[in-house]
């Protein structure tokens, strides 16, 4: 909480007018960063008006709690952002674990596709929109299965909708997908596997893109008077630098609730290099170079520019790394969009605060975490997507349901290996 | 082939830092200078049991098969391969262009060699284990080879990534670890050796006959031993690569902006080894008791971040067990043990029939920290009434007296394994790396289910109940793993790590 104790010390002086720092592309100079260091006022009543504790929270990376904290207004509205985005990372690593696993799984024992297995890999991908081939299941997994790209457009489901499991977590998510419910039911509990009437211990492949639909619905409710009258309670220490950056993004169709991506005018403004379209991590952190150079100038210019309460929240709260940081996950999130998980890889390292390696922070958010155990995935390093999982799960503790699929996953591709071991 | 050489302000501090002399000064423009802590002492992947050592067989050696870029298995020294309908059988064509660093054509005697070698208990290859699946070698002709393995195998291809030797650079069907070939190596892969320095750093130049050939044109070892030097070293452009950064180094690199971190061997934990086979380290009570005298987080925090671990898995692994309790420091449940085992307190010390319970604790000199931990090791144990000497012991000390005669009480050391996590050498009572000496049944038992069970699951399951097992058991205390980072310079290009070997890809890396 040193974050909260150091905003709790800064002043609320006049507000001192914007400066163009020399030589600093102005595009920088119109971000949310600027706003902060020269206004801190403006950052200040923002903060006391809306909840400290919540954007402390938000600040370290820790949603769940930051939720808490922020019953409602547009805190709450922008931390239902954050959590959308989130939840879609880890549906898009739900959606390339599952089906991996069902193949894997099915070549080493044919048997296993007759449980539920193959439906439940094809339940991953439908959440995420990706067309499924479903002819080859059971007719009664056809049926459920039916219902999630009618949910993921908002219909709701037949009420009578039955999943594949005793409880009814599968249905509740399909529900949830489809706008007719915003939470499952406490016997889906988040760890638990779902009950099955066949061996082996699966758990529910929707709960995360449910939750993204979910989170979505709320950020939009909550979006309403009070986020859009200041923009800066959507630009802190988020993925927009500037808010024409912002206004770019309303653009979408897909809306805010979508994964953000950096590609906005301020970015653009700086002309950096393009990764190119082949998956070569040089080119990845050629860029990155590029956007540092860009960075460190300018940071130096406003620590010289701003007045004393201005220049210790840019360095006490670390400002530029952690935009950095949201700059490069928004890369990632492209890379990897693009297929260039070994370029996603690269973004996220040069993201990643070693210092606190397995923490969450300012520059270690939570989908740092989840970006990275996805790019590990589609680049066959299924062990180490779990290293990437392991920070997530005291503040996330429903990942441990996908670090199990992940983990059987792991053990299945590596049956065959021989292991090493060495001292040292 | 052009020198490098080191900025003239860098040149003018390094003595008032106190670097070593380490040869500094020039590089070649296309040389990569990397750090270890402690260089390896031979050079035969037989007798691999290091991470260094493994390091430079990847730059030298080469497999049958070998990892790509995704982690997929590859073709390396193989072409081509068939498999019987049993799965018993599988006939491998090796390729026409591989060639020996003498430049003699890598054929079937060799890969038939490498195996028999291995198999040998003449040999007393280290990594027996790696072979102990298959059942016969049989050169079919020059280029084939056929291997029968002892039952069906799935994907073969997996297991043989070990490194083949060339037959005609030994006398005999049998490896010697004192051969000469220890320090003239012949291998067949992208980097030859060059010279094997006094001063243990190990130079190798690429292989230009090698049909991937190298960006790189010399990678050199040099071994820096004070790890606290790394780092320095790597920001005044002396190295361009460390393996494994010191973890209070990490922040000074990151914010460095000619350096760049990769995470790098992941797996690695760190332990306590008895020796069950030695009184009074035999008893449950006696390891419990010690056990609880120690304070795993107080040893732990000066060293750097990581986490704390109660079984043989790091915390991200499917097998660890998070259900099993750590042991916590509890002096009155240690001396209750001790006193059940038939130990008195007497003044400052526990005695028995007379004679007072001591400890002999055995380090690596190159452990990183190690001097640090088992000091307040030293200091927690001593101060609850057991008197504890040090050792710390050079890499020849260390294969003597821990692999070959266990002669130890307790042991510092830090297994570190691939993405397979698979200590079945390490906990089995057949295991090639188990020099605790651990003996357990039912730890056997689940070990065989893991190896052959075909259902991930039960597999995960049971080294899970193996956590469990071992924790019960207590041949070691299980300490921690750290936060492990390698560090490399901008300069170095085209940088891809692997997960465990680190240079399977080093052919790829050039210099800017």
């Amino acid at each position: 909480m040193l974050g909260g104790l150091l905003w709790l010390a800064v002043g609320c002086g006049p507000a001192a007018e914007p400066t163009v720092a020399d030589g600093a592309p102005a595009a920088l100079d119109a971000g949310w960063i600027s706003q902060v260091v020269t206004a801190p006022a403006s950052f200040t009543a923002l903060v006391d008006r809306t909840g400290r504790e919540g954007w402390v929270l938000l600040h370290q990376g820790r949603l769940t709690q930051a939720a808490r904290a922020f019953p409602d207004g547009p805190g709450r509205a922008r931390i239902a952002l954050e959590q959308a985005w989130l939840s879609q990372d880890l549906a898009w690593l739900a959606a390339e674990a599952w089906p991996r696993l069902a193949d894997a799984w099915v070549a080493r024992d044919p048997a296993i596709a007759q449980g539920p297995l193959p439906a439940l890999a094809a339940a991953s991908l439908l959440a995420t929109g990706a067309p499924v081939d479903l002819s080859a299941l059971p007719a009664d997994d056809q049926a459920w299965l039916a219902a999630i790209p009618a949910a993921t457009a908002g219909q709701a489901p037949p009420a009578d909708l039955r999943g594949p499991d005793v409880d009814g977590c599968v249905a509740a998510a399909i529900a949830m997908l489809g706008g007719s419910a915003d939470d499952l039911p406490p016997a889906c509990a988040a760890d638990a596997p779902l009950r099955l009437d066949t061996a082996g211990s699966f758990y529910d492949p929707l709960r995360f893109a449910a939750r993204a639909a979910a989170a979505g619905r709320q950020a939009q409710r909550g979006s309403g008077s009070d986020g859009d009258s200041d923009p800066l309670a959507l630009l802190l220490f988020g993925p927009w630098w500037a808010p024409a950056d912002l206004d770019a993004a309303r653009q979408d169709p897909a809306g805010l609730g979508a994964a953000p991506a950096m590609d906005g005018p301020t970015l653009r403004a700086l002309a950096l290099p393009e990764a190119g379209a082949e998956d070569l991590p040089q080119a990845a952190r050629e860029r990155v170079r590029a956007l540092d150079r860009a960075l460190d100038d300018w940071e130096r210019a406003q620590a010289q520019a701003a007045d004393p309460d201005g220049a210790a929240l840019l360095t006490d709260l670390a400002l530029v790394p952690q935009a950095r940081g949201r700059v490069l996950l928004s890369w990632a999130r492209q890379a990897l969009a693009q297929d260039r998980p070994h370029q996603a890889t690269a973004y996220l390292m040069l993201a990643h605060d070693v210092e606190q390696a397995r923490e969450l922070g300012p520059r270690n958010p939570p989908s740092l975490f989840a970006l990275a155990a996805l790019a590990a995935l589609r680049t066959g390093r299924t062990r180490e997507a779990l290293d990437h999982l392991d920070p997530l799960l005291a503040e996330h503790p429903e990942v441990r349901a996908l670090a199990e699929t992940i983990g059987d996953l792991a053990v299945l591709e590596g049956m065959d290996r021989q292991g090493d071991s060495k001292e040292n | 082939m052009h020198p490098r050489p080191l900025p003239s302000p860098a040149l003018l501090l390094l003595p008032l830092l106190g670097l070593p002399a380490l040869g500094l000064g020039m590089a070649w423009a296309d040389e990569l200078r990397y750090a270890e802590d402690q260089a390896p002492a031979i050079v035969n992947p037989l007798f691999a049991t290091t991470m260094s050592e493994a390091r430079v067989h990847e730059l030298i050696f080469e497999g049958l098969y070998t990892d790509d870029k995704d982690l997929a298995t590859r073709p390396d020294l193989a072409e081509s391969a068939q498999l019987s309908e049993d799965r018993r059988e599988m006939t491998i064509l090796l390729r026409s262009d591989a060639t020996w660093h003498d430049g003699r054509p890598v054929t079937a005697d060799d890969v038939v060699f490498t195996i028999r070698a291995m198999k040998d208990a003449a040999t007393a290859s280290t990594e027996q284990g790696r072979v102990d699946w298959i059942e016969s070698a049989t050169a079919v002709d020059p280029t084939s080879v056929r291997l029968r393995f002892v039952r069906p195998e799935a994907r073969p291809e997996d297991k043989l990534f070990f490194k083949i030797l060339p037959a005609h650079a030994f006398e005999g069907a049998t490896v010697k670890r004192t051969d000469p070939f220890r320090s003239r190596p012949i291998g067949s892969g992208p980097f030859r050796l060059e010279s094997f320095n006094e001063d243990g750093s190990i130079r190798m130049g690429r292989y230009e006959e090698h049909r991937d050939r190298a960006g790189l044109g010399t990678v050199t070892m040099r071994e820096v031993s004070d790890k606290n030097y790394q780092a320095k070293l790597l920001m005044y452009e002396s190295l361009e690569a460390l393996v494994r950064v010191l973890p209070r180094d990490l922040a000074v690199l990151q914010a460095n902006r000619k350096v760049e971190l990769y995470p790098y061997q992941t797996n690695s934990w760190w332990y306590l080894g008895f020796n069950l086979e030695r009184k009074p380290f035999d008893d449950a009570r006696v390891r419990g008791a010690i056990s609880r005298m120690i304070d795993v987080e107080a040893l732990l925090a000066p060293i750097g971040t990581g986490d704390t671990l109660t079984g043989p898995f790091v915390r991200s692994s499917p097998f660890y067990n998070h259900k099993v309790a750590p042991y916590v420091a509890d002096e009155a449940a240690a001396a209750a043990l001790l006193q059940e085992a038939g130990y008195t307190r007497s003044g400052d010390s526990w005695t028995k029939g007379g004679k007072p319970l001591t400890l002999r604790v055995s380090a690596h000199k190159s452990l990183e920290s190690a001097q640090e931990v088992v000091i307040n090791l030293q200091s927690q144990l001593q101060g609850q009434g057991i008197p504890v000497t040090v050792d710390f012991l050079d890499e020849a000390a260390w294969r003597s007296a821990i692999w070959r005669q266990q002669d130890y009480d307790l042991i510092l050391s830090q297994w570190s394994f691939d993405r397979n996590e698979d200590v079945r050498e390490q906990f089995h009572s057949q295991g090639s790396r188990n020099f605790t000496g651990y003996q357990s049944a039912e730890a056997d038992r689940l070990l065989d289910l893991a190896r052959d069970s075909l259902d991930p699951q039960e597999k995960k399951q049971a080294l899970r109940d193996l956590h469990a097992r071992v924790h019960d058991d207590m041949p070691m205390v299980f300490l921690w793993t750290l936060d492990s980072y390698s560090a490399m310079a901008v300069d170095v290009r085209n940088v891809v790590i692997h997960p465990f070997y680190f240079f399977t890809w080093a052919t790829d890396w050039s210099m800017q």
